[in-house]
């Protein structure tokens, strides 16, 4: 009776590796074959708006690119990969798209934790790895020659936020955080309040508070906040509409002015819909704001006409991520990695959302982001960022000294 | 010997030749396959040779895998000793939460393995300081002679091999078979003289320092370790595995651990949509096994067995 | 003494999701003995249905309150579904293929979630009725905090009415006692445990109806929810409607006031408690010992 059910599962085991032998699939051969760029990102779990975002705007450009022909008469094949939201998912993926897909260039989600994890295989396997996540130990403790990242980070983000604040609004002096409980959310809220000490010796920091993760209800830190009666409210959370839809019959907007310096903001606006809170601040990428210039104009156009909708921040990092990609291989000439690599370093170009370099010391780009202020919109039945100020990251970034002095130290 | 001695000649011949036989990318996942296998072959012992369902075996397989990660990066100690003392770390947060755990039974005892393991995930997540929180432990590498994937795959097929040897002398021993009759009627084996409570706590210790050395051999397979080793979702995958497999049969959790990892493997690489389908199959899986893949009515069998052989 | 009434006020409202969340799960438990861990995914089912609802019907000041009704009964016809077609054919067997059954499920609801309504983020707004503020104390509060914590000691009423005055809630205490002697005393004992099902998923559809127009809607919602909901069920006691209550509003009030007293172990809080209850009375506060 077991021997026979032995029988029976093993059949079942050899029939299933089988099936997966055969969809595996034979090895690619030749010349003009497509250039394979893996994308592993976050398409469910807890950040899958997030990684979905990345992976539409990537898309939008890789298939423009493939409609006129590719690059170097190649295309561009694009492998998606699930990640779940889970570092060891990712490590996976990574593992598989490097060994198994042979690609030679990853784009890769949002989250930290993924891409640091990621950037140890990269490094090993001598793999480009183009991340979107924040965490600047990604580029700077933890930067190698082989990662690479477009967009801002949580020191140029959090910098940003307290240069506008220290300029802006003067006269607040009491601070309370608010931050999500990861490494993001840490890493904006510290960074924030030591540039804060710096350039505003005699700010006061009521309180602090963490919700973890995916927290549904906000009710408790609000009161906890409005008690303890702030003048501001710095947050660094991974979405924001839970807190402005909870906080609104509190009283929160009126009693507390918000402030985010992280990307995000003007895609949670579209989903507060009528909730959006009047005049406090956001960081991000407003369409409006993209639309001032001739290549942020046909971005949002494009991206618009494909997916029906305006454009929020993740779909801009995929997009540029893979623009720099490309942008990189044509100069380079050749699909060669390492020479894809030389040829990323120091390069410049025009993007939708201005002239960005990435800085061949860190491998980190140095993109700005907008600060504006909220606004209801009826004609939309949206929110949206008015007013925006653009934050150059160039003079938030560490210096090439200040990088060198955390990588001793990080050894 | 004959009928099970041929398969398992075949079946070790084949795991042996495989890094020359197949692409890289098979014996990555045979690895995977390997770790999950032991994880739930030490799960059993609980939960099919001594009734004990626990949803928290996660945690020890997380106190391996840290106990590697910290050794490795914050002391610099080499692989032999990391890899010696994960299972004993294991073993002993076993021995701390198994004495309050062994105390409860049924839902009780599920619950609270569950509590105690979610405690260890709270903890790993929040103590940024020591485990790097959310970020984990990055960097663990194998010792450089078995670095290579196709090394480090010969010293995981060793070591769980060894494991399962040791785990089938434990079952098919007089400690193995006071389990099942635990298993079967507690009250009576208390009646007999059996000290019940002793028993569970001990094979609960033992499982875990099982659980411990998988998740050591996880850590170093991963280069990382992450809080998440110790959440719920993790210590549901021995048991999903355990399950389809079949709980009465010693190779039931290889088995299981076999189908799962391929399907979860093969639907992730590709739909977008594996939720729907690895839940499909899930409910299919439980409605057209419903005693697991090897399972059919087992209970019957080794019953009968047992009374073939006491008669002879 | 402001502060704390005021912490105290502010996690209530959580605290009554989570009792109708952990009633129908205890519920669900206490007769047919299956741990439901899909429950959490019936709520996340409740919740995008009454969105859905939300769009679909026409705009009149009862839309809310029509989608409100119509929400759980949604739910609670696909846990009929659920409960006859699948879970069915896994009673004989083992406890053990139940946990996998539910596990399967989750993973199947989950992702039907995200293929009919996508990764986005939804926010359902308040009905017009409850948008605004009330004053507590000098704090303003939600207007539809009043709506959560009436309803919901509301239905723990129902519930209790249900089951001690009517001739059903009778015959399911019984077969949770002994459903031999149940069934051998002639009840229809699957019409039994299928109806209580329906009754723990429309329990659960509520809740995530209610918690709709407060919560962000996003297909990872219900990760959260079983976890808090099986403590709860396990701090209160398996099988008391009460002691679901209570231990809801425990564990509510620990967290709103752990993130003040205790920032560094908010996270572990909920599951401390449920050890801390396990260790010394497992029965929970307000639970029967099993013989």
């Amino acid at each position: 009776m077991a021997q026979k059910k032995a029988l029976l599962l093993g059949s079942l085991a050899t029939v299933l590796f089988s099936v997966f032998s055969l969809l595996a699939g034979p090895p690619e051969a030749a010349a003009q074959a497509p250039i394979k760029v893996a994308y592993i990102g976050e398409l469910t779990g807890t950040l899958g708006r997030h990684g979905t975002g990345v992976l539409r705007g990537t898309q939008l450009f890789v298939d423009d690119l493939n409609a006129k022909g590719g690059v170097l008469g190649r295309k561009i094949e694009l492998l998606v990969k699930d990640d779940k939201t889970t570092p060891a998912e990712s490590v996976k993926q990574m593992r598989d798209a490097v060994l198994t897909d042979k690609v030679d260039f990853v784009i890769q989600g949002v989250s930290s934790a993924s891409c640091l994890a990621d950037s140890s295989i990269a490094q090993q396997q001598k793999v480009l790895l183009i991340g979107n996540c924040m965490t600047e130990a990604f580029t700077v403790d933890k930067g190698h020659r082989y990662v690479f990242r477009v967009h801002i980070n949580t020191m140029s983000q959090a910098r940003a936020g307290a240069r506008f604040l220290s300029k802006n609004l003067p006269d607040k002096t009491k601070y309370f955080t608010l931050g999500h409980d990861f490494e993001f959310g840490h890493r904006m809220v510290d960074t924030f309040l030591a540039e804060m000490r710096k350039l505003k010796p005699d700010i006061q920091v009521v309180g602090q508070v963490w919700p973890k993760l995916g927290e549904s209800d906000y009710s408790p830190y609000i009161t906890a906040i409005l008690q303890a009666r702030p003048e501001v409210l710095y947050t660094a959370l991974a979405e924001y509409t839970g807190l402005h839809k909870q906080g609104k019959p509190f009283g929160l907007h009126e009693r507390v002015l918000t402030v985010t310096s992280a990307w995000g903001g003007e895609g949670d606006l579209v989903v507060l819909g009528r909730d959006t809170p009047e005049s406090h601040y956001h960081g991000g990428y407003p369409p409006r704001a993209l639309e001032q210039s001739p290549r942020g104009r046909e971005f949002v156009s494009a991206y618009k006409a494909r997916f029906g909708e305006d454009p929020w921040s993740a779909n801009l990092f995929g997009y540029q991520s893979a623009l720099f990609l490309i942008e990189a291989i044509k100069k380079a000439g050749t699909a060669d990695r390492e020479k894809v690599i030389d040829a990323l370093e120091g390069l410049s170009l025009d993007t939708p959302m201005g002239k960005v370099t990435i800085r061949p010391f860190d491998h980190q780009g140095n993109a700005g982001i907008w600060i504006g202020k909220t606004r209801f919109d009826p004609s939309l039945g949206y929110g949206v960022l008015v007013d925006s100020q653009f934050v150059w990251a160039e003079d938030l970034l560490l210096t090439e000294e200040e990088v060198k002095k955390v990588r001793q130290a990080a050894r | 010997m004959g009928w099970r001695g041929l398969i398992l000649t075949l079946l070790g011949g084949a795991l042996l030749a495989l890094p020359f036989v197949l692409p890289l990318f098979y014996v990555l996942l045979s690895m995977e396959i390997i770790i999950l296998s032991l994880f739930s072959l030490s799960l059993n012992l609980l939960v099919g040779y001594t009734g004990m369902v626990s949803f928290g075996h996660a945690a020890y397989f997380a106190l391996g895998a840290y106990t590697v990660g910290l050794l490795v990066k914050e002391v610099g100690v080499a692989m032999p000793w990391a890899f010696l003392a994960a299972p004993v770390v294991a073993a002993l947060g076993a021995a701390v939460f198994g004495f309050f755990c062994v105390r409860r039974t049924h839902a009780y005892f599920v619950m609270l393995t569950l509590a105690f393991s979610q405690i260890l995930w709270a903890i790993t997540h929040k103590w940024y300081g020591l485990t790097g929180g959310d970020n984990g432990i990055i960097g663990i590498w194998p010792a450089r002679w078995i670095a290579a994937p196709e090394h480090y795959y010969y010293f995981v097929l060793a070591v769980a091999g060894a494991c399962t040897l040791v785990l089938w002398r434990l079952v098919e021993s007089p400690f193995g078979y006071t389990l099942q009759a635990i298993r079967e009627n507690p009250q009576r084996a208390e009646f007999i003289g059996v000290p019940v409570r002793r028993y569970q706590f001990i094979v609960f210790v033992i499982a875990g320092f099982f659980a411990g050395v998988a998740g050591a051999l996880f850590a170093y397979f991963n280069g990382s370790v992450f809080p998440e080793f110790a959440f719920w979702i993790k210590s549901a995958e021995p048991l999903v595995a355990v399950i389809i497999g079949g709980t009465y049969y010693f190779w039931g959790p290889v088995a299981g651990s076999v189908v799962f990892k391929l399907l979860d493997t093969l639907i992730t690489r590709y739909t977008e949509h594996w939720q729907i389908v690895l839940g499909a199959l899930i409910l299919l899986i439980v409605l057209v096994f419903p005693t697991g893949v090897t399972g059919f009515d087992l209970q019957k069998v080794w019953w009968r067995r047992r009374w073939n052989r006491s008669r002879s | 003494m402001e502060l704390f009434l005021l912490q105290f006020f502010s996690g209530l409202s959580k605290a009554m999701f989570l009792f109708l969340l952990a009633a129908g799960l205890s519920l669900i438990f206490g007769v047919t003995r299956v741990i439901n861990l899909a429950h959490g995914s019936l709520y996340m089912v409740g919740a995008y249905a009454l969105f859905s609802l939300s769009r679909v019907l026409p705009s009149t000041p009862f839309q809310f309150w029509i989608a409100l009704l119509i929400a759980p009964v949604v739910v609670a016809a696909l846990g009929g579904l659920i409960e006859v077609t699948l879970l069915r054919r896994v009673y004989r067997s083992e406890e053990l293929y139940t946990v996998l059954l539910t596990v399967g499920l989750i993973f199947l609801l989950d992702g039907l979630v995200r293929l009919f309504w996508g990764v986005q983020h939804f926010n359902v707004p308040r009905p017009e009725a409850l948008a605004g503020s009330i004053h507590v104390l000098g704090q303003a509060f939600p207007t539809y905090f009043l709506l959560t914590l009436t309803l919901a000691p509301a239905v723990g009423l129902g519930l209790w009415a249900l089951f001690y005055k009517t001739r059903w809630g009778v015959l399911v205490r019984a077969a949770a006692t002994n459903r031999e002697m149940v069934s051998a005393l002639g009840v229809d004992v699957p019409m039994l445990y299928t109806s209580t099902f329906v009754l723990g998923s429309w329990l659960a559809g509520l809740g995530g109806a209610l918690a709709a127009p407060m919560v962000t809607l996003e297909p990872t919602m219900d990760a959260a929810a079983i976890i808090e909901a099986l403590a709860v069920v396990v701090v209160g006691g398996l099988g008391s409607f009460a002691g679901s209550l209570l231990a809801a509003v425990l564990v509510s009030e620990m967290e709103s006031f752990g993130i003040l007293v205790f920032p560094a172990i908010s996270l572990a809080i909920i599951f401390i408690l449920m050890a801390i209850v396990l260790i010394v009375r497992p029965w929970g506060l307000l639970g029967r010992p099993e013989r």
